[in-house]
């Protein structure tokens, strides 16, 4: 019989104790656990989402960025459905509490978030009920917000992916053409368009915290048919199609850090997540709230949603999720 | 699959990071939440144990229907009161059958 050492090439790791279980871990190692004896082995990663804290302020159609300890989440609507304002409050998030912090300069739901909690963006958006689409962006530094330079596309329920000092604002919504498919980049002191996504689109998921030289957009809200699956992939100067999510959707939060590592999180009403690994979507486990116009953030393995709309009272939502990926851990025994 | 029911308001995660839902929770049994607090968890030890652990307050199927109806209805309602405008922007709420 083969030994481990002659399969594997080395010999089991002896360790001091059990291994972590929480992402990111080699899963599948045997090891030999000396504070107890035994031969233990890490299981395959498992996503879930669980509770976070819920913001001050119910909102819907905020939008956010950050990791899932360090996040902003800002703007929406968050009177009744219809209200005759956007919210200019901004709300910073630890991991376990989300804290009031200074107001944006102007009031927006649906715009493309972008960055970190020390170093964001907040690119266009809608302002209800005037004046509508904006070109405005402003930028925040962990403390405060200021204005920056203009997008040239007014444009609502957008993307944003990258840094403040390289970034996108991809497609979103503007009335006459509607959905567009015009990205446009930043390079730290202008924006410029670049290539078209192939699909236009408002409303889609994307890699939110991915550089902007290579991201993913998925799903989304076209003119006909009004929802669609496509995803495509950016290299930094074109898009290119790729898999399809499972299910057609729209309004879906999103996260993740690469053109190969997303997740795809609710919708208009629906709780359904997807995880994408550079090659397929698979169904993963489902928000515990069914919701869509969410503030995301995070990557495909630890994430954050916050906010979001969906029936009921209140319609704007205070709800946070936090999705992690833990590991089990099973003792090898033998006979 | 069988359900229990119950409502409760989601406390988000506590300030000794104490989450209304935690990550175990969600490999040992379905939850799923609705309007009105309802939240609908798969009929087995662990789920009896997360509504001991939130205090959520047990009902039949028919009362955490009619909650949720009774939420979807006024929705509904507030929806058919909006502008043009809204409507065009977001569909009217649709009704939900709980599992």
């Amino acid at each position: 019989m083969a030994t481990y050492k002659e399969i594997k090439g080395t010999t089991v790791k002896v360790r001091s104790s059990s291994m972590p279980t929480t992402y990111p871990q080699a899963a599948g190692e045997l090891y030999y656990n000396s504070s107890n004896g035994q031969y233990e082995f890490l299981g395959p990663g498992t996503g879930a989402w669980s509770s976070g804290g819920n913001l001050n302020q119910v909102r819907g159609s905020n939008k956010g960025f950050g990791t899932q300890t360090a996040a902003i989440s800002a703007g929406g609507a968050h009177e009744n459905p219809g209200a005759t304002s956007s919210s200019e409050k901004t709300e910073s998030y630890n991991g376990t509490t989300w804290t009031e912090v200074n107001d944006l300069n102007v009031g927006r739901q649906a715009f493309g978030g972008l960055g970190t909690s020390t170093a964001g963006f907040c690119v266009s958006g809608y302002n209800h009920p005037t004046p509508g689409n904006l070109t405005n962006v402003e930028s925040w530094n962990g403390t405060s917000w200021t204005e920056t330079t203009d997008v040239n596309t007014a444009r609502t329920s957008l993307r944003g992916c990258g840094t403040t000092t390289a970034a996108l604002a991809i497609g979103g919504y503007n009335p006459g053409p509607k959905q567009i498919a015009i990205t446009e980049s930043w390079n730290g002191s202008a924006w410029s368009e670049t290539g078209d996504m192939n699909t236009s689109r408002s409303g889609a998921g994307n890699a939110l915290s991915s550089p902007s030289t290579d991201s993913i957009i998925f799903g989304g809200y076209t003119p006909s048919p009004p929802n669609t699956a496509n995803a495509e992939t950016w290299n930094g100067s074109s898009w290119t199609e790729t898999g399809n999510l499972n299910a057609a959707k729209d309004n879906m939060g999103g996260s993740g850090d690469a053109s190969t590592s997303a997740l795809c999180f609710g919708g208009r009403t629906i709780a359904n997540t997807e995880s994408w690994d550079g090659s397929s979507w698979t169904e993963v486990n489902d928000l515990s709230l069914a919701r869509g116009y969410v503030a995301s953030g995070g990557s495909a393995t630890s994430a954050i949603v916050s906010g979001g709309e969906a029936p009921g009272s209140p319609y704007y939502k205070a709800d946070t999720e936090e999705w992690t990926i833990t590991h089990s851990i099973k003792t090898v025994t033998t006979s | 699959m069988a359900y229990k029911y119950s409502v409760k308001a989601n406390w988000g995660k506590k300030a000794n990071g104490d989450p209304f839902i935690r990550h175990e929770d969600r490999k040992m049994f379905h939850i799923e939440g609705f309007p009105g607090d309802v939240w609908v968890t798969e009929d087995n030890v662990y789920g009896g144990r997360w509504i001991g652990r939130v205090a959520g307050v047990e009902k039949t199927k028919a009362e955490a229907q009619a909650i949720v109806d009774a939420e979807i209805t006024a929705a509904q309602a507030a929806y058919d009161a909006e502008s043009d405008e809204h409507k065009a922007r977001y569909s009217r709420p649709t009704d939900i059958t709980l599992p």
